[in-house]
Formats: C-alpha cells, structure tokens, sequence
C-alpha cells in the first residue's frame, strides 16, 4: 500500500465510531479521537480529492464497488469498498455541512459496503442491551434519547444505530457519533444552553449535544426496536408487539439510507438482515402525542416496558 | 388483471423467480424486491409454498392440503384460488394453462 507511509503524515486525524477505525484528512470534530495507543489499521479512509467535475445537481451513481454521491451546493463524495471515501467538496460549502452530508449519506454508503445494517434509529443500553428507537424524521427520537439520557441510561448512538450479526445471526447494535441532534427548545427542556452548543446544521435551530462515547465498550445485543409513531388525540397510548412480517416490513422500513439498497443490488441482503433483526429482537410499534405536556407520562410507560422485558428475559 | 380468470383448478403455479423469503415467528415473509411489499403467509400458506417450489396444479394443491386439514373440497378450493390471487397480485407466482377443459 503506497498510502500507508502518508499515515503518519501531519494533518491526518484518527477516530473511532460505529466500531471501526477511521483516518481522515477532514477534521471531524463530531467524533471522539481513536485511542493513540491502538496501532490498528484503519478501516476507512477519508481523503479530500480535488476534482476538476463538480457536479451541479444531485445523483446517485453505481459503478461496480464505487458509489458516487452528489449533492448540490455540498460537495461529492466517492465512497469506494466500503474503506474509502473521497470528498470533493463545493467550493460555496461550509466545513459543518460538508461533514453532515459525510456522516450521513456516505456513510451510509459505507454501511451497506460494508455488509452492516444500519438503522434509521437511536439506541440507549439499559442493563447491558441495546434498546433502539425509530420511527420517521421529526417524531422525537432524539428528544426521547435525551431523556432517557437524563434519567441515567446511556446513550449508545443518535439517529444511526449500526448493526451487525454473531455467528449465531444476533443482531448486535455498535456505539455511534457521540451526539444528540435537538431543536434548540428540547435543548432548553433537557437544561443544555443552546449558546453553549454547536449548531447541527447551518441555519437551523437544531443544535449537537455531546454525549459520551460509548465506542471503548463496544457493541451490545440488541433486545428491541421502538417504532415510534403518531397516535390519533383521544386514543390510548398503546405499545403494540409487531410480529411475522410486520416486524420484518417494519424493520426494513427503517433502515438507514434503505432506499440505496437496490441501486446497490443489496435489497436481498437488507431483507435478509431486516429478518434477522425480526427473529432474535422484539419489535413494537409506540403510538404516542407529540407536546411536553403528555411526554413524561409517556416515556415513562416506555421505561417500564422495556424494564419489564428484560425482567421477563431474566425470569 | 386477468390473472383471477386463469386461476383455474386446472391452472399450473410455480413459484416467481427470485423471490426472497425468510422464516419469523412462524410465518413465511417472502418479498418481491421489484415490487417492495413484503407478504407474509400463515401456516396453511406456507405449505402452500412448499408445494409450488416445483410447479404443479391447483387441483394438486388442495389434494395435498386436504390430505393435512380436516378442510372441505369447496372451502380448500376457493381458500387456495383466493390466496394465490394475491400471490399473484405481489407477482409471487407464475401461472401458466389452466384455460383449457
């Protein structure tokens, strides 16, 4: 390998996150830095390549282990047998929002090279396994991590929960970037001063909450998904057991950046992961209000339900 | 569609090439990753899935159904036409014949 001697070059930046060892030409400050001690070989490669072809519009192109990103106004990114990835970035692109499209879209990318199964989910720990919580954009997931955040339980990764599988076929989940995404009033609930923290997104009121890592303890088996979704006002709050293939359409509707599965020629693959996660994990789907008023008592019944679970598992 | 008035007793069914499918909870998933929409069949339906891994006719099928449940010919027959309506619909299954006497 000709690039191993540049490694240990000045200006390259080493993480841990997802379980893997990552070296990267971009700092990326939303990442704990990897142990120094760990003399490992990384697992991926982030490089800036100047590219004379900065594509204007967005696209999505395949080509053999390669799969080209491209969003307008952001920049591109070469993600490349799911160990390398190369950013061009816009010439207009600020270095936040060029990191959210690299930790977001491409590394989705990445997972799926990768053969792993990312979830569109948080997941917390509670008495040594993962507990993920999905559900579509804007539902509250994070709001939801932040509290069981507040009440003590840890926080194992924010809106991407990886998995991968034991030889046995068991979903394991693996710690994520140590951060929770919130709107700046679910910040000012959980008592964070928004002043004091990085914003998420140019121009958006959604602001990082660091976490602490939980890479060094690395990945815990996964007992649940969450599914969380609307309730109709006036109806119970009810949290409903998924089974067959509801659980597995469930699943497969919450994988993270699922829709670059077929372009990818992966859809059997995600089916058969999404099976996985069906037959050794219990999937619920959680009808809940949306408001602080109704949130604790809500949340609280959440609590039990998964504390009850484990209790059951251990009887 | 015209598949419904093909689904004859005498009609062979096979299943659809490329079709994945996967075991939970005691249901057969299978899915169609053209389509997207994951199908999940009970017991009864699984067997029936069992049968078609080599085509073979409707009449066959509830044979061999009725040979496993205490089911009545009519009600098997128009239980198997109506389930493998909608395999069909999910394009789960080939069909082929079964317009003939």
């Amino acid at each position: 390998m000709q690039r191993s001697a540049k490694l240990d070059a000045p200006g390259l930046h080493r993480y841990a996150a997802f379980g893997l060892n990552i070296v990267s030409e971009i700092p990326l400050p939303e990442l704990y830095p990897a142990r120094t001690d760990s003399g490992a070989e990384p697992d991926v490669r982030i490089r800036l390549e100047a590219s004379p072809e900065t594509s204007g519009s967005g696209m999505f192109v395949v080509e053999a282990d390669s799969v080209t990103l491209a969003f307008p106004g952001i920049g591109r990114y070469r993600v490349h047998a799911g160990a390398d990835i190369a950013v061009t970035p816009h010439q207009d692109a600020s270095a936040r929002n060029v990191r959210l499209f690299l930790l977001g879209s491409a590394f989705g990318v990445l997972f799926h090279q990768r053969g792993l199964f990312p979830l569109h989910a948080n997941a917390i720990v509670a008495n040594g396994a993962a507990f993920a919580f999905g559900g579509q954009a804007g539902i509250g997931k994070s709001t939801l991590a932040a509290y069981f955040q507040s009440r003590g339980y840890s926080v194992l990764c924010d809106d991407v929960c990886v998995v991968s599988f034991d030889v046995q076929g068991r979903p394991l989940a693996w710690p994520g970037l140590p951060r929770l995404k919130l709107w700046k009033d679910a910040a000012n609930v959980f008592g964070y001063d928004s002043e004091q923290l990085e914003r998420a997104v140019d121009g958006h009121e959604k602001y990082h909450v660091p976490l602490p890592s939980l890479e060094a303890q690395g990945p815990f088996p996964l007992a649940s998904l969450y599914i969380l979704g609307d309730r109709q006002p006036g109806a119970e709050f009810q949290i409903a057991r998924l089974t067959g293939s509801s659980a597995l359409e469930a699943i497969a509707d919450n994988i993270y950046r699922g829709e670059y599965l077929a372009p990818m020629n992966l859809a059997k693959a995600g089916f058969e992961h999404a099976a996985r996660v069906a037959r050794h994990g219990a999937v619920y789907t959680v009808s809940r209000l949306r408001g602080y008023d109704v949130f604790a008592s809500e949340v609280e019944k959440l609590e039990r339900h998964f504390n009850d679970g484990l209790a059951e598992q251990d009887a | 569609m015209n598949a419904p008035a093909i689904l004859t007793e005498n009609a062979v069914v096979g299943r659809t090439a490329g079709v994945l499918e996967a075991e939970v909870d005691d249901e057969i998933v299978l899915l169609n990753i053209e389509k997207g929409n994951c199908y999940g069949l009970n017991k009864a339906g699984s067997r029936v899935w069992h049968f078609i891994a080599e085509p073979c006719r409707v009449s066959d099928i509830c044979a061999r159904l009725m040979a496993e449940y205490d089911i009545d010919a009519e009600t098997c027959m128009r239980q198997v036409i109506e389930l493998l309506e909608q395999l069909n619909s999910e394009d789960l299954i080939t069909i082929s014949g079964g317009s003939g006497p």
